[in-house]
C-alpha cells in the first residue's frame, strides 16, 4: 500500500543516466525511500530504483490514489499541508457532504449543549445531523434552510462558553 | 409485440431495459431530468425527453411531463422500471386512460398489495402463511394466553402504543405468560398511559426470502425459485444471492407454491416479487416461513434470477405486456447454479456510511462478471437520486464459486473521489460466516467490526 504510493513517485527506469543510478551505492544493492502522507503521518518505504506501483495507482491533483481490495487510500507528497482542522476544536461546523439544509435547531447567540443537533443535512434522501463539538454559544449561522450546500463549506461558528 | 416503449426511469435500470428492448427490435425513448442531460441511459435509448428540473417530484415522479413525453414520442408502451412510478396505481391508470400499454401489473393488483393489513388478510384467505399475531380488542390476560399459545413460543408481548424498546417482553413457554403480561402492561401504564398489547410470534435468526412471481393476461403463473436478500443495512439491501442456502426442495415448493397463489388471488400479471419473513433458528423450514408483502414490480436483485435460470425477465415482461403467454411453463424453468449480486453505493464506510457525491476521475469496474450501472469515468454522482451506482452479479456452478468470483470482483472496483463500499462488500462475501451460509437480517450489524475499513494503510 504504502509501497504503491510510494513508488509512484519515482522516475519510471529510463535510459537517463541520473535516474538510471539513483540509490546506486559501491558494493551494495541499490536501494531508495521515498516518503508519503496519509491522514497527517507520514510514511516511507525503501524501493527499488525505477519500481513501479504493484496495485493501480492514480494521481489526480495532490492526491495519490492506491486503489487495493476495494478500497482507495489517498496519500500527498510529505510536503503538502496536512488536513487542516476537522472542526471539532476550532468550532467550525463544516459540512461532511453535500446536500440540502432540511432543519436549524438553533438561533445566532443561542447557548446549544455538546452533541445538541444544530443543523440537519439531507442528500440522497438520508438526513444527517450536525451536533454541536463542545458546549457554547452559537456564534455565525451562514446558512437558512432549503439552502443547497456543497462539501466543506462552515455552515455555523461555534463559540465556546465564558 | 409493442413496437416503442418509453422507460420512465433512469440510471442502470433504465439501460437495463433499452438493452434487452433494442435486442428484440423496440425502439425505445428515455427521458431524464436537467441532472441527468447526457448521462448513459438518455444517450443510449433511440430518442430521449427533457422532464424537468432535478429534483425527482419534478421530473422522474411527474406524471404529467413523463405522459406528455410518451405523446409527443409516439411511444406505445410505458416501463415505469423499480422506485419513482412503479408501484403507482394512479399512474399505471393514467397510462392506460391515455391508450398506452402499461408494462407492470393491473392498477387493482397494486392496489390490493399497496395496503399491507389487507394484503396479509387477503393472502390468509387464499392459503398462504402470514406471521402468526394477535392485535385484537378482547384484551383479557385468559384470551391473550390462549392467542399466544395459539401463535406458538417463542412470542413477543409488545404495548400497542410502545416504542424504544419499552413495553416489551419476550416470553419462551405458556408458564411464563402470565408474569411477563402483567409486567408488559405495568411498563406499558407508565411509560405511554396505555396497557393495550398485541403479540407476535418472536423471529431469533429472520431472512429475508423473497420469491419472484411471472403471470400473463390468460390465467397462468409461475414462479422463477427464491433469492435470499438477508444482508442488509438499515433495511436496504447490500448482497443478494439465488437460491437461497440451507433451501431444500419440500420447503422450495411450499414457499414458491404460496408465491405462486398469492399473485393468483390478486389477479396478478407481469413480473412481481412477493417477500416472506422465514425463522432460521432451526434452518428453513416450510413452517416457519411467513408472507410479509408482494412487490408488484421488477425488482433491483432480478439479475440473480435470470443467471441461475438463464431467463430474460424485462423480455417475459414485454412479452405479456403485449398479450403474449408466459412463453415457458413451470416444468421448462430450471435452476442452474448459483448466483450473487453485491450493490456499489456511494457512500463512504468510514464515515458512518454517509453519502459521497462528487465527479468521477475514476470509475472502474472489473470484467469477466455482468456489471450493470448508469454511470462512467469523467461523470458525476449528484445528490438528487439514490446512492446505487453500479451492480456486480457474479455467477458460478455452486455458492462458494459464485462468493468468491464476486468478492474478486469487488476487490478490483477503482473509484476515485466519490467513496464507495466495494471494500466493504468484499469483506462481507469473504467472512467466514458468510461463506458457511450463516447469515440472517442481523448479519452486518453483527460483523460490522470485521467488515469496516482499516482506520490506517495497511
Amino acid at each position: 500500500m504504502v509501497r504503491a504510493a510510494a513508488a509512484s513517485r519515482l522516475p519510471a527506469a529510463g535510459n537517463d543516466p541520473w535516474s538510471a543510478l539513483a540509490g546506486f551505492r559501491v558494493g551494495a544493492a541499490p536501494s531508495l525511500e521515498a516518503a508519503v502522507q496519509h491522514g497527517g503521518q507520514t510514511y516511507r518505504a525503501a524501493l527499488q530504483p525505477g519500481e513501479r506501483p504493484a496495485p493501480p495507482v492514480l494521481i489526480d491533483g495532490d492526491d495519490i490514489v492506491v486503489f487495493e481490495a476495494g478500497e482507495a487510500w489517498a496519500f500527498t507528497e510529505p510536503h503538502a499541508q496536512g488536513l487542516e482542522d476537522s472542526g471539532a476544536g476550532d468550532g467550525k461546523v463544516i459540512s461532511p457532504m453535500p446536500g440540502r439544509i432540511v432543519a436549524i435547531h438553533a438561533a445566532e447567540g443561542d447557548t446549544v449543549a455538546k452533541g445538541q443537533p444544530l443543523i440537519t443535512l439531507e442528500a440522497m434522501k438520508m438526513e444527517h445531523n450536525l451536533v454541536a463539538p463542545f458546549a457554547g454559544k452559537l456564534g455565525r449561522l451562514s446558512v437558512k434552510v432549503g439552502d443547497q450546500t456543497a462539501e466543506g463549506v462552515t455552515l455555523a461558528v461555534l463559540v465556546p462558553e465564558g | 409485440m409493442i413496437g416503442s416503449v418509453l422507460i420512465a426511469n433512469r440510471g442502470e435500470i433504465a439501460r437495463r431495459i433499452i438493452r434487452t428492448a433494442r435486442r428484440m427490435g423496440v425502439r425505445t425513448v428515455a427521458v431524464y431530468s436537467e441532472a441527468d442531460a447526457g448521462a448513459p441511459h438518455a444517450r443510449d435509448a433511440d430518442e430521449a425527453v427533457l422532464i424537468g428540473p432535478p429534483p425527482a417530484r419534478e421530473s422522474y415522479l411527474n406524471a404529467d411531463a413523463i405522459l406528455a413525453a410518451a405523446r409527443q414520442t409516439a411511444a406505445e408502451a410505458i416501463h415505469p422500471g423499480y422506485g419513482f412510478l412503479s408501484e403507482n396505481a394512479a399512474f399505471a391508470e393514467a397510462v392506460q386512460a391515455a391508450g398506452l400499454v402499461w408494462v407492470g401489473p393491473p392498477p387493482a393488483a397494486i392496489r390490493a398489495m399497496g395496503l399491507k393489513d389487507a394484503a396479509k388478510r387477503l393472502m390468509s384467505e387464499a392459503g398462504v402463511p402470514v406471521t402468526p399475531g394477535y392485535l385484537g380488542e378482547d384484551q383479557s390476560p385468559e384470551r391473550l394466553r390462549r392467542e399466544a399459545d395459539a401463535i406458538g413460543y417463542p412470542v413477543l408481548i409488545k404495548a400497542v402504543a410502545g416504542g424504544g424498546g419499552k413495553g416489551m417482553r419476550e416470553v419462551g413457554r405458556s408458564e411464563d405468560f402470565d408474569a411477563a403480561l402483567t409486567s408488559c402492561r405495568r411498563e406499558a401504564t407508565a411509560s405511554f398511559g396505555d396497557d393495550k398489547v398485541l403479540i407476535e410470534r418472536l423471529i431469533a435468526h429472520p431472512r429475508h426470502i423473497e420469491v419472484q412471481v411471472f403471470a400473463d393476461a390468460h390465467g397462468h403463473a409461475v414462479h422463477l425459485f427464491e433469492r435470499d436478500c438477508s444482508l442488509q443495512r438499515r433495511h436496504q439491501k447490500v448482497i443478494e444471492e439465488a437460491p437461497a442456502p440451507g433451501m431444500d426442495a419440500a420447503t422450495r415448493n411450499a414457499v414458491c407454491g404460496a408465491a405462486v397463489r398469492a399473485a393468483l388471488a390478486v389477479g396478478y400479471q407481469g413480473a412481481g416479487t412477493v417477500e416472506f419473513i422465514a425463522d432460521a433458528s432451526q434452518g428453513l423450514r416450510a413452517d416457519h416461513v411467513w408472507f410479509m408483502e408482494m412487490n408488484t414490480r421488477l425488482q433491483v436483485e432480478h439479475p440473480i434470477t435470470e443467471a441461475i435460470t438463464g431467463l430474460d425477465l424485462v423480455e417475459w415482461q414485454l412479452r405479456v405486456a403485449s398479450g403474449e403467454p408466459l412463453p415457458l411453463t413451470q416444468d421448462r424453468i430450471v435452476l442452474n447454479g448459483w448466483a450473487m449480486e453485491a450493490r456499489l453505493y456511494a457512500e463512504n464506510p468510514a464515515t458512518g456510511f454517509l453519502p459521497s457525491t462528487g465527479p468521477l476521475d475514476r470509475f472502474v469496474l472489473p470484467d469477466g462478471i455482468r456489471i450493470e450501472t448508469g454511470v462512467e469515468q469523467r461523470g458525476a454522482i449528484s445528490p438528487f437520486y439514490d446512492p446505487m451506482i453500479a451492480k456486480l452479479v457474479a455467477h458460478g456452478p455452486t455458492r462458494e464459486a459464485a462468493a468468491s468470483k464476486l468478492a474478486d470482483a469487488c476487490r478490483q472496483v477503482q473509484v476515485w473521489p466519490v467513496r464507495t463500499n466495494a471494500g466493504f462488500l468484499a469483506r462481507c462475501l469473504s467472512e467466514p460466516d458468510f461463506v458457511a451460509g450463516r447469515i440472517d437480517t442481523s448479519f452486518i450489524e453483527s460483523h460490522l467490526d470485521h467488515l469496516l475499513p482499516p482506520a490506517k494503510p495497511p
